[in-house]
């Protein structure tokens, strides 16, 4: 008789009390697995292991959100899309002003540009006229 | 007369409810890893044959894991023994203590047999066996699977035992 024979792989199995065991730490690796647990090899160079099922932590989710502002999406975008880039912007400002509530909130800001320029229409009509 | 040797383990179904627990934290374990990944660590564990081996462990996942050691440890922990001389029990086979009681068929005086109402469902059972040496249990053997075949079994041996020495005690008497 060899010293690896074929019943001593197989007795485990044969046993009802060992199959449940085997089963059980079976089930126990399948629940590692799925909370994320792996056991991965690199040669050599440690820089070389990415974690690939580390998932972000809320924290990272977050300061990702709070990081990607406007700004930082135009440095990311390519500068050959810089003028359709500009096109988007100027064409989102208008839908995203509220004229109407900018206008009842600084009543005296909207109207001061125009004060000037009829006192200065009338300032020319009255120097023409000759009444200055 | 028992030829050779019985042995016998706690039955798994004796263990429901360390299975059930089994298989609560399981569920937890995965739970609760995918809501909080900051519990998710990953370190180096060993260098072989210029390979670096990783190990990502989430923390959570040592819930279950305690659940199956908890779960198997008194299955393997003790086995019952009935051969042609008596029975014996080891306990603490994978503990730092051990013991081993051993008992002859000439010297139970009671076996007793203790059931709940889930346990004759389950036909599962504790074996309570006394010795002349004592007045107490010498051997008490729990989660045993058919405990009643195991009784008759016993209690058939002890009275071949007690019928065997009464007739030579005979023959001697009538020797004499």
């Amino acid at each position: 008789m060899g010293v690896l024979s074929a019943k001593a792989f197989v007795a485990p199995f044969l046993d009802r009390k060992n199959l449940i065991a085997i089963v059980l730490v079976a089930i126990f690796f399948a629940v590692y697995r799925l909370s994320g647990g792996t056991i991965e090899t690199s040669s050599g160079n440690n820089s070389k292991f990415i974690n690939q099922n580390q998932k972000p932590s809320f924290f990272d989710q977050f300061s990702n959100t709070d990081s990607a502002s406007p700004v930082d999406d135009l440095k990311q975008l390519d500068n050959s899309n810089e003028s359709e880039i500009a096109k988007s912007q100027a064409s989102k400002k208008p839908a995203s002003r509220d004229l109407l509530k900018e206008m009842l909130e600084n009543p005296k800001s909207t109207n001061k540009p125009s004060a000037p320029s009829t006192n200065r229409k009338l300032d020319d009509i009255e120097k023409s006229l000759g009444l200055r | 007369m028992i030829e050779g040797k019985i042995t016998i383990n706690r039955a798994w179904r004796s263990q429901w409810k360390r299975l059930i627990v089994y298989f609560v934290l399981c569920a937890a374990s995965i739970f609760l890893s995918s809501y909080f990944p900051q519990s998710i660590i990953t370190g180096k564990l060993f260098l072989v044959a210029g390979k670096n081996f990783y190990l990502t462990l989430p923390l959570f996942s040592l819930l279950p894991l305690y659940g199956l050691m908890n779960l198997v440890f008194p299955i393997y922990d003790a086995n019952f023994t009935v051969d042609n001389r008596g029975m014996e029990t080891r306990i603490g086979i994978i503990s730092l203590r051990q013991s081993i009681v051993r008992v002859r068929y000439e010297d139970i005086r009671s076996i007793e047999l203790n059931q709940t109402l889930l346990e004759r469902g389950l036909n599962i059972g504790a074996l309570a066996i006394g010795s002349a040496a004592t007045s107490g249990i010498e051997i008490y053997f729990d989660g045993i699977a058919s405990p009643k075949e195991l009784q008759a079994l016993i209690q058939q041996e002890r009275d071949l035992r007690i019928r065997k020495s009464s007739s030579t005690e005979q023959k001697l008497q009538a020797a004499l």
